[in-house]
């Protein structure tokens, strides 16, 4: 056959040029070992995005003008009583002159009780009046105290700036995307780290304590979890080598694998600064899944090794006769992983593709470390004696157990497990189907619901009239579109159909506004809260309403609605966003266009569709790149189908778990269902491709079986159990994401080992049967 | 997948009777329609009248909401207008008029369940802002810039005239015993005594807006407005006496109770409670802070108020507490 010339030849190449090789891998190890020092955290907003999804594409037209969403809250809440004392007051204005010396901060938008931008205002006979909410001659005395409270009711800012029960006060600011001070892009992860340093532990007492919430805050704490990832990428390495030894019992031979496993990570991480990319919170999981896969296939590798050593081979021919048994069916189930990662490049989302790429490319190197340059080391090992003795002794430990699981190929067994299989396929189907798109919890999705982002964020929530999840429609018109009635007559009815539609809390827009304006220029009579027809009118009624509201833009041609949703379950945002497709179907007026959408809601919104698009095509392009491959491999369906089956039901069952578990599918997650399958496969075409090669000899499927348990089941069950418990420490991450992605990768882990030890020879023993008698 | 699908089949059923509906019912005559709205009872509300047992309110978009269980519950109607609507009258329980923006004025004559625009003149930018009938065929329809408008036919056809050389906002006209009553803006009221063929001007001491009237007993009245201003005359209007009310919040509604407490709500969440016919008042204050435009009591004793909130309703023990 043309494979086993090819075969045989690379065999040659490679191991008549040991030296050179080894010499190649040294080299590269320490170039790619020299360019992770380029490497740098890179943990942009826009890489998060959706950038082609339509509702993004709103967001980067419109983001210069109304990029100014990034603002950040300071609530400071006194523990008993209310706002009222001069102790309360005294932090409050010594808060708000911190703020104001915060690097990137607007300051000219910074608004507490304290900044002269905060005005009341009150109908008298001959007009309004008006003035600063803490008048410039304020005393801390009851009296002072006494004229702010009445100041702020007359403000209207109750709710806002002040807490509903008058128990905190909130300083908000504006971020700048440029630091003004050293024109430089501002570094949200400093300013998070300074609003820890110079506000919360500053301001944090006994009377007083301080919420901070705001999308810089956010950034500033992923990145505080993110630093722990590293941690939790000790602990798995720590814990897989330990086991590792014990697997090997020598410590050469532990060393060999994860070393080879670890140079497949430098070079992945080597290859992100040459590709031009940085790496972000969620990248810094593919380090860990490039050496889990690894050392999956290293110990594989060892395996084979030891059983031909076993068997009376020298070291040099030991290595050589795995490299043979190994390279194809290992190239087999790396390339599938390889096609498993680039199938994510489907999630147009930059940060998605960017790990698809270095994910993928990460595999691709554990062909050249795993396949080739470990058997190469092995072809120097010279294991002793006691060595030999020691493996021993574990085989003949493992055996009862390997006798136990060979019961799998016997027809009996094999049944009971296929109706089991059957079983579970239905509860997957039953379950499964209810797996929810998108986030289903309070809070920011990327923490915990229980961090201190998401319970400052509940606190802000709970005492202010403030929603901290929004879509924002964005209404494009003409010039000066916000004095013209029929204009702004179809946002405000616009704005009343989306505020009656269920999950929306409440809707802001310029036309509510100027409704009340118009109100307050007469008299402040509710009669005259009505949009005036008369366009000069109209003018005394929007020109009050400053561009910084983020409620028009320079020349009023385009009016964002504000939508606050009361959570953003993936059932409310569709729901919303349904209402506004339909609503401009069939409400269409000149001039107005309803744009789809930006705010955080909006992100998710079109995340979701975008995740919700690519969840078929990923799983069918995996799978069908898994079945060619092993087709191409085996050449017979009914061996395909015995790699494939078990897969299939592990993915299934992926969803069931997400759906028990209430975790979405989202950006996280979708990639760990494909992976899943990459995972699974190696399991299912090391294990299948043995039994073959004893049933090619002539052996029964049981006996067959019983072999390949104790040397490839060996290594399988081995990686499955070790790369479950490594990737289970993720769950106590802070990250929800990370969490997320543990509980999912440690099922796949454990139920594809499952899968391939217990389901493919239960299957086997049905359909390579009838393919014998045939 | 399949609970996927009967929850669609499911929406795509709810859509189609809704869809159904609407076309059959209420959205045949066109766009300017009132629609039905969920939050209708949470809209800008503007004013209330009581029509046997019945209560009506009009308010923003044209909506109409009609309780008959004493404000529990509101209905809201099919109106063809969705101009903000200032003023409501019914002068028995099944004829009706209500009046708003744009002057539209429209007529019911089964009870508010269907309703006819009768008038509208968008071009003067001048609304409407209450109405008054003395019988069926007579009655006034008032609003701003002096606008006064008379109907003898019952509301087939309007004239306009102007009461006085002033031209100003005219914002609440009833009758109190024989007389009608105008607040209006300026710190001006007129009364006519010969149903309003002539009218006089009142003047209290003030030059603020007056927003609303309250007839007590016999001759005795409450005129209120603008930043907590309220007068008192027990002679029709004759004299005026100015009643201290510790608030600055425009007063824009009231209400004189079955036990003869009367209430004054305005702007701000303000309620003025008085047990002594209106001669002092004690503030008390809705923590919600909502503005009221209308306070009635109904059949069961409750206090039922619209306003910026929407409806709200009280007993009349706890006055003041939400039910």
């Amino acid at each position: 056959m043309k494979l086993d010339i090819l075969i045989s030849s690379l065999e040659r190449v490679v191991f008549n040029n040991r030296r050179l090789f080894l010499g190649f891998f040294i080299l590269m190890t320490l170039l790619m070992a020299y360019s992770v020092t380029n490497l740098r955290i890179d943990a942009g907003f826009s890489k998060l995005l959706p950038l082609e999804h339509e509702y993004m594409q709103t967001y980067v037209e419109h983001q210069k003008e109304f990029g100014g969403a990034n603002r950040v809250l300071i609530a400071l809440m006194t523990k008993q009583g209310d706002i009222f004392t001069p102790e309360f007051f005294e932090t409050l204005q010594k808060a708000t002159d911190d703020v104001f010396f915060l690097p990137g901060v607007d300051r000219a938008q910074v608004t507490s009780l304290f900044t002269p931008n905060v005005r009341f205002t009150e109908v008298v006979e001959d007009g309004i009046a008006g003035g600063n909410v803490i008048p410039a001659d304020f005393e801390p005395t009851a009296e002072g105290l006494e004229i702010v409270r009445k100041n702020i009711l007359k403000a209207g800012i109750v709710g806002r700036l002040v807490a509903n029960d008058f128990s905190g006060a909130v300083i908000s600011a504006q971020l700048l995307e440029i630091d003004p001070s050293s024109g430089e892009k501002l570094d949200f992860i400093k300013v998070a780290d300074l609003l820890e340093e110079k506000i919360r532990d500053k301001y944090q007492s006994d009377e007083v304590s301080v919420h901070i919430i705001g999308f810089a805050k956010v950034i500033g704490d992923i990145a505080d979890g993110a630093k722990r990832v590293i941690l939790f990428f000790f602990v798995a390495f720590v814990i897989t080598s330990l086991l590792v030894f014990l697997y090997t019992r020598s410590y050469l031979l532990s060393l060999i694998p994860l070393s080879c496993s670890l140079i497949a990570v430098i070079w992945q991480l080597g290859l992100l600064p040459l590709l031009g990319y940085g790496i972000d919170p969620m990248g810094l999981l593919v380090p860990f899944l490039i050496f889990a896969i690894g050392v999956s296939h290293a110990v594989q590798m060892i395996t084979a090794n030891t059983a031909e050593v076993r068997a009376g081979a020298d070291r040099l021919s030991a290595a050589k006769a795995s490299f043979r048994q190994l390279l194809i069916p290992g190239f087999i189930a790396l390339a599938s992983d390889t096609i498993g990662f680039v199938t994510i490049y489907l999630i147009d989302i930059r940060v998605i593709q960017e790990m698809a790429v270095t994910a993928s490319l990460g595999v691709a190197v554990i062909i050249m470390t795993n396949l080739v340059l470990l058997p190469i080391l092995l072809s120097y090992v010279r294991t002793g004696n006691r060595y030999q003795r020691r493996v021993d002794q574990q085989i003949s430990l493992l055996r009862p157990f390997w006798r136990f699981f060979e019961q799998a190929a016997e027809p009996k067994p094999a049944m009971i497990i296929l109706t089991v299989a059957v079983i579970l396929f239905g509860f997957g189907l039953w379950k499964g189907s209810d797996v929810r798109i998108g986030d289903m919890h309070r809070g920011v999705p990327e923490l915990r619901s229980d961090s201190r982002y998401n319970l400052d964020s509940a606190v802000v929530t709970e005492h202010f009239s403030i929603g901290v999840d929004v879509i924002t429609v964005i209404v494009e018109t003409k010039a000066d579109g916000c004095v013209d009635f029929d204009i702004m007559t179809a946002i405000d009815r616009f704005t009343w159909h989306m505020n009656n539609v269920a999950g929306v809390q409440s809707v802001i827009t310029l036309p509510g506004i100027a409704k009340v304006i118009n109100s307050g220029w007469n008299e402040g009579s509710l009669k005259w809260r009505v949009l005036p027809r008369n366009q000069s009118t109209m003018v005394q009624a929007v020109g009050y309403v400053p561009t910084s509201s983020g409620l028009l833009n320079s020349d009023c041609s385009v009016m964002p609605v504000m939508i606050f949703t009361k959570d953003h379950k993936a059932e409310t945002i569709a729901k919303i966003v349904s209402e506004v497709k339909n609503y401009r179907e069939t409400t269409a007026t000149e001039n107005v266009k309803f744009r789809l959408a930006t705010g955080n809601v909006g992100v998710m919104a079109a995340t979701n569709e975008e995740v919700s698009a690519a969840q078929f095509p990923i799983l069918l392009y995996v799978f069908s790149a898994v079945i060619l491959l092993c087709f191409y491999e085996f050449r017979s369906v009914r061996s395909v189908l015995c790699i494939v089956i078990p897969l299939a039901l592990v993915s299934l069952l992926a969803y069931a778990l997400m759906s028990i578990f209430q975790i979405g599918l989202k950006v996280s997650t979708l990639p760990v269902v494909a992976l899943g399958v990459g995972v699974g496969v190696d399991y299912g075409i090391y294990i299948f491709s043995r039994l073959r090669s004893y049933l090619i000899q002539g052996q029964s499927l049981q006996q067959a079986y019983l072999h390949t348990l104790a040397i490839t089941g060996n290594g399988v069950v081995f990686t499955g159990v070790t790369l479950a418990i490594g990737v289970s420490t993720w769950i106590f991450s802070p990250l929800k994401f990370q969490a997320d992605m543990g509980i999912l990768l440690t099922f796949m882990f454990l139920v594809n080992m499952l899968g391939a030890i217990l389901l493919l020879p239960a299957l086997a023993c049905f359909l390579l049967k009838e393919e014998k008698k045939r | 997948m399949k609970n996927y699908l009967s929850q669609y089949s499911f929406k795509l059923i709810i859509f189609l009777i809704f869809f159904v509906s609407c076309y059959s019912v209420s959205c045949a005559t066109g766009d300017e329609n009132s629609v039905i709205a969920p939050l209708a009872t949470h809209s800008l509300l503007l004013d209330m009248k009581r029509a046997e047992s019945a209560l009506i309110a009009v308010g923003e978009r044209g909506h109409i909401l009609i309780s008959e269980d004493n404000g529990n519950s509101w209905q809201q109607q099919q109106v063809p207008t969705r101009t903000t609507l200032t003023g409501v009258y019914f002068t028995d329980r099944l004829h009706g008029f209500a009046v708003g923006h744009d002057q539209v004025i429209l007529r019911t004559r089964n009870g508010g369940v269907s309703w006819e625009l009768l008038y509208e003149d968008i071009e003067a930018e001048t609304p409407l802002l209450d109405l008054y009938f003395l019988d069926q065929q007579h009655g006034f329809a008032i609003g701003a810039y002096g606008l006064f408008l008379e109907t003898f036919d019952a509301g087939n056809s309007w004239s306009k005239r102007f009461i006085s050389e002033d031209d100003l906002h005219l914002n609440k006209i009833l009758k109190i015993g024989n007389s009608l009553f105008i607040a209006a803006e300026a710190g001006l009221a007129y009364r006519s005594d010969d149903d309003g063929e002539n009218w006089i001007s009142l003047t209290p001491d003030y030059n603020g807006s007056f927003f609303g009237i309250l007839p007590m007993t016999g001759e005795r009245l409450l005129l209120y407005g603008l930043r907590g201003h309220l007068f008192r005359s027990e002679d029709a209007g004759e004299t005026w006496e100015q009643i201290e009310t510790v608030t600055e919040a425009s007063l824009t509604a009231g209400l004189r109770l079955n036990d003869g407490r009367i209430v004054i709500a305005g702007m701000a969440g303000v309620l003025l409670v008085s047990d002594d016919d209106g001669q002092s008042f004690e503030l008390q204050q809705d923590p919600e802070r909502r503005g009221y435009s209308s306070l009635l009591q109904s059949a069961d004793g409750a206090i039922v108020a619209v306003g910026d909130f929407g409806v709200a309703r009280f007993s009349q023990t706890s006055l003041l507490s939400d039910k």
